[in-house]
């Protein structure tokens, strides 16, 4: 049974339309991410699951019930913000607090509640003090262990490591991971942050224009996006993307233009193509080796250095073929200086191919 | 050479050389303000040391010398017997008439205008827009415009004239200020403050009593002070509005100022003048540095 099932949303601002038809199913205790550039939907998707935001049509069911209609509050639901939105006049325990007064819950209760949830994230320590007092990550830390002990089946995560820096959001990261783990919770994260989504998500939603492009978990999305926009937006450096068309050579495709001619024998095309279609091909800098490590043979095309920038782990190569700039990321020991000529190929099996009119993947 | 001394070369420390205190510049800036000083100060000057002083040292016409003997009868007979109109109770009678209508005059106007404010920025109800719109013209239209209508609607009420009267003009009045201060202090906290509330189960109310009004300390002394001194300084509503038993202190002061028979009490006079501007002096003084702050704070600070 699925814990989240949105109908047909439509949501929208005025004469502005965020949202259309849109569906989603999130599996019992599953991690799943929404993933975009800004303005793409994926923050409105979230309220309007949380109940902050009244759509126009279609439905929210959460755990089996239609909750379209209900209180926030009447969820069953959690939500963590970006700018942590703790309540500044009150102290950390009567932030943990405050939603289980608001319930009515025995003294006793709460106390044990926000007691455990404290212990569970550290954050003892810091009950009697206000929110000024507490640096970013612990206030993020708060604002989680207030979704926490609401005890709820579903947690909603809007951006939660955004404002952090770098170092604390991925130590944060880490956590939430871990939580997840613990709780087996049901949680939904949105981030516009490709490295949050890949190592947190079982499944990934990538939105782009208030519709999910591709919904699937990191390394299908990764390996295979469905579109140029998935394909483009994950991956740093992002993939490379080559011109060119579909030849049929007896009866196998080749790929082409005026340096590559790449037999796509290992290619799974999802559609078959026609001949002379003009498509992209799209490689993943890991994918392309230098110097013959793909069959030699097959193929093989002459590549200049422009610019070398190691990142420690490993290294990106620029290099331009043709009139196409590339980049190759190689293991950190391999040496290559710039101006270097090299000769690069790779593995059309773990290549993507797109329609060039539609963008959709072949 | 290594890269540490270099780049000192590169880089020599600034000896700091001190600034002169006196420069012409700042020489007229003292100047400028100063005289502006003076220009403010010399009429408070000037009532304070002619309130101090017997008629007959007026007569002799040195507005500028100190009184001759430190002489406090003006001052109580300002407050206690000077005549307005029939009756000669002094300006006691109209101070205290003021602060009952100003007491429940801010409490209203400040709690609706935050409640208000506080609807608008986050319940974004259907029309709030033009709910927002229609209650500026009453900020912007001069009020004289309303007061026929005003006084048809009080009379109607059956309140024209009457302490309730008086309060409810002042309510309605103040009510567009206040709710734009109010709205647009709401305006700077982050919405998801309010989305946490309600996620935690809180309703209108509670959200507004337990989550906003701690938030709004900064505001309020502003609407406060706003609300205190533009109530006590008021004229017009208060002849209008208030009835014979409610005028309040500007309104009596006038009376006593006006409407005396024979020599003209200017020791008098000046003691209830400084005694009626009392009151917006004081709340200026004590609150000054906290209207300022307020005017200039975030909601989210502190």
């Amino acid at each position: 049974m699925s814990a989240i099932t949105v109908k047909d949303l439509a949501v929208s601002f005025g004469h502005l339309s965020v949202l259309r038809d849109l569906q989603l199913g999130v599996n019992q205790g599953e991690f799943l991410v929404l993933l975009g550039p800004s303005g793409c939907g994926k923050s409105t998707l979230l309220n309007a699951i949380a109940g902050l935001i009244e759509p126009e049509a279609g439905t929210v069911e959460i755990g089996g019930r239609d909750v379209t209609h209900f209180e926030p509050k009447d969820r069953g639901i959690a939500m963590v913000f970006q700018s942590y939105a703790l309540y500044p006049k009150m102290t950390v325990r009567g932030n943990l607090a405050f939603g289980l007064k608001v319930a009515r819950l025995p003294r006793g209760e709460i106390k044990r509640r926000v007691h455990e949830a404290a212990e569970f994230l550290h954050i003892t320590e810091l009950l009697d003090r206000r929110p000024v007092q507490l640096s970013g990550g612990q206030r993020q830390r708060v604002a989680i262990g207030r979704a926490l002990v609401r005890n709820a089946d579903v947690f909603l995560f809007d951006e939660p490591l955004s404002n952090l820096d770098a170092k604390l959001r991925a130590e944060l990261r880490v956590e939430i991971k871990r939580l997840h783990r613990d709780l087996g919770s049901t949680m939904i994260y949105v981030t516009h942050d490709q490295i949050e989504a890949l190592t947190l998500a079982d499944r990934i939603a990538v939105m782009k224009g208030g519709i999910i492009q591709q919904l699937g978990t990191p390394r299908e999305i990764y390996d295979t996006p469905a579109n140029l926009f998935v394909a483009s937006f994950i991956g740093s450096p992002s993939m490379n993307f080559l011109e060119g068309r579909i030849a049929l050579e007896g009866d196998v495709f080749h790929y082409r233009n005026a340096i590559f001619d790449v037999p796509l024998t290992a290619y799974p095309f999802a559609r078959p193509p026609s001949h002379g279609q003009p498509v992209l091909l799209g490689v993943r800098p890991e994918n392309i080796a230098v110097d013959g490590a793909p069959k030699p043979g097959e193929f093989c095309a002459e590549a200049n250095v422009d610019l070398v920038e190691p990142t420690g782990a490993d290294t990106v190569v620029w290099c331009q073929v043709g009139t196409h700039s590339i980049s190759v990321r190689v293991d950190a020991a391999q040496i290559i200086n710039e101006r270097q000529k090299l000769c690069i190929g790779f593995d059309p099996g773990r290549a993507s191919m797109f329609d060039l009119e539609s963008g959709n993947r072949l | 050479m290594n890269r540490a001394t270099a780049s000192a070369d590169a880089f020599p420390v600034r000896v700091r050389r001190r600034k002169p205190l006196i420069t012409p510049a700042r020489l007229g800036l003292y100047a400028f303000l100063v005289s502006a000083a003076l220009f403010f100060a010399l009429p408070l000057f000037i009532m304070v040391i002619t309130s101090l002083k017997t008629m007959d040292e007026i007569r002799t016409g040195t507005i500028f010398t100190l009184p001759m003997a430190f002489n406090l009868d003006p001052w109580i007979k300002a407050w206690d017997a000077a005549c307005t109109g029939i009756t000669c109770e002094g300006i006691k009678v109209g101070f205290w008439n003021s602060i009952r209508i100003l007491i429940p005059s801010v409490a209203l106007s400040v709690t609706l205008g935050a409640l208000n404010g506080y609807a608008l920025s986050f319940w974004k109800f259907r029309g709030a827009n033009i709910a927002f719109a229609l209650l500026m013209t009453g900020a912007f239209v001069p009020h004289q415009v309303y007061v026929f209508p005003m006084v048809q609607i009080s009379a109607a009420l059956g309140i024209f004239g009457t302490l309730h009267g008086i309060v409810l003009v002042h309510v309605i009045f103040g009510l567009p200020v206040m709710t734009l201060i109010f709205r647009n202090y709401y305006a700077g906290i982050p919405e998801e403050i309010f989305k946490a509330a309600r996620v935690d189960g809180a309703g209108f109310w509670r959200i507004f009593l337990t989550i906003m009004l701690p938030m709004s300390t900064p505001i309020m002394i502003v609407a406060v002070i706003w609300q205190v001194t533009g109530i006590w300084n008021d004229f017009l509503f208060g002849l209008i509005f208030a009835g014979r038993d409610n005028l309040p202190m500007t309104v009596q002061l006038n009376n006593i100022v006006n409407s005396q028979f024979g020599e003209r009490e200017y020791n008098v006079n000046m003691a209830a003048t400084i005694l009626t501007a009392l009151v917006p002096l004081f709340v200026y003084f004590v609150s000054g540095k906290w209207f300022v702050r307020g005017i200039a704070s975030g909601a989210v600070k502190g």
